[in-house]
């Protein structure tokens, strides 16, 4: 594939993207911008090549999550080298946080709390609308445990939810949001 | 992927995340362009040619060497004509010895210069000391006369047996 065809492609494909970088770095807004530019970079160098393989964004949310894991393993090596403190959790900006409604932060947290493989199983499902066989392939695992992480984290999502006492059913339909279907 | 019941709501749910997300996603020009003025595209290209023309002097040299060296080596095994090779069997032995020096020079080129040389060497001394096998004919029964020389110390009369006649005593003898 061009290079021109590829950039036109991967426009295409930014703003899901962008989403999906923002999960992998735990919804730190600049560090999942960076996290995208490197995987630019990347491509734009040649280290990444798309071999038609696989849809084109599934293998590139695959560049981004094995990028992501790569900058938070030199964030954590750098850490240890210059003072022997732990490392920052990665976290929203608190501006941010105040613009979100109680729903949408309570949300937040009840996936923050689920284990990474779960978390982005169900957000690859759920925000990417892929197929679980697709989520799978963008893991790098096969697909009995993506449909494993995927029920798992279905069910520990609806416990937090539930324990949060969100009523998201009820909630969600007061929001004007015509695109949903409940 | 169709949803039902839960499934349907965490969808909502993450649904509202992503136009939350989208709304403060950056612009894509402005990182496509920020990594193309990170990628040393020109240094990488000059980089590559220089590996390239490097890798590539270096095969032609090691080439070249290897050539030399093996021509060089093969020199001593042209020079040996194959038809002076003698058949007779007092030459047998020799004819054995050379083939046999002959298949070692002929090897690959594992063997060291060293061994070449001495081969070599062992080839010169078999063929000064060759003899043809015809050599036999040219002996004669006069051969004892022929390779006695008159000594220095005999007296003339001798000596002139050994001199060739003059024309005017040939005639003598011939009137007698």
């Amino acid at each position: 594939m061009e290079i021109s065809e590829l950039k036109a492609e991967l426009e295409k494909l930014h703003q899901t993207s962008f989403g999906w970088a923002l999960s992998c770095c735990r919804h730190n807004r600049s560090e999942a911008e960076e996290v995208l530019q490197t995987v630019y970079l990347k491509i734009l160098q040649g280290k990444a090549i798309y071999r038609g393989e696989s849809k084109l964004q599934t293998w590139l949310f695959a560049v981004i999550r094995k990028t992501a894991a790569t900058e938070h393993r030199k964030q954590v090596l750098r850490s240890l080298i210059t003072l022997g403190s732990p490392v920052e959790k990665s976290s929203p900006q608190p501006e941010l946080e105040l613009e979100w409604s109680e729903l949408q932060r309570r949300f937040r947290q009840a996936l923050a709390g689920l284990p990474t493989r779960q978390r982005e199983t169900l957000h690859l499902v759920f925000y990417q609308d892929l197929s679980v066989a697709e989520a799978a392939a963008v893991m790098n695992i096969s697909i009995g445990s993506a449909r494993r992480h995927y029920e798992r984290g279905k069910k520990r999502l609806r416990e937090s939810l539930d324990r949060e006492g969100v009523d998201y059913g009820i909630q969600w339909r007061r929001k004007e949001n015509s695109g949903v279907v409940l | 992927m169709e949803f039902s019941g839960d499934e349907k709501r965490i969808q909502a749910l993450f649904s509202e995340l992503s136009l939350e997300d989208q709304t403060r996603a950056p612009c894509f020009e402005k990182l496509w362009s920020r990594a193309e003025a990170n990628t040393p595209a020109q240094a990488s290209l000059v980089t590559r040619f220089v590996l390239v023309a490097t890798v590539v002097v270096v095969a032609m040299s090691f080439v070249a060497v290897r050539s030399w060296l093996s021509s060089s080596q093969s020199q001593p095994v042209a020079n040996i004509p194959a038809q002076i090779i003698p058949t007779t069997a007092g030459s047998r032995v020799q004819h054995s010895e050379l083939a046999a020096a002959s298949k070692i020079v002929a090897r690959p080129r594992r063997f060291t210069r060293r061994q070449t040389e001495r081969t070599a060497i062992t080839q010169a001394a078999m063929l000064s000391n060759w003899q043809s096998p015809t050599n036999i004919l040219l002996t004669s029964p006069t051969l004892s006369v022929l390779s006695s020389l008159p000594q220095l110390n005999q007296s003339a009369r001798d000596l002139e047996q050994f001199l060739p006649k003059k024309n005017n005593e040939l005639i003598k003898e011939s009137k007698q």
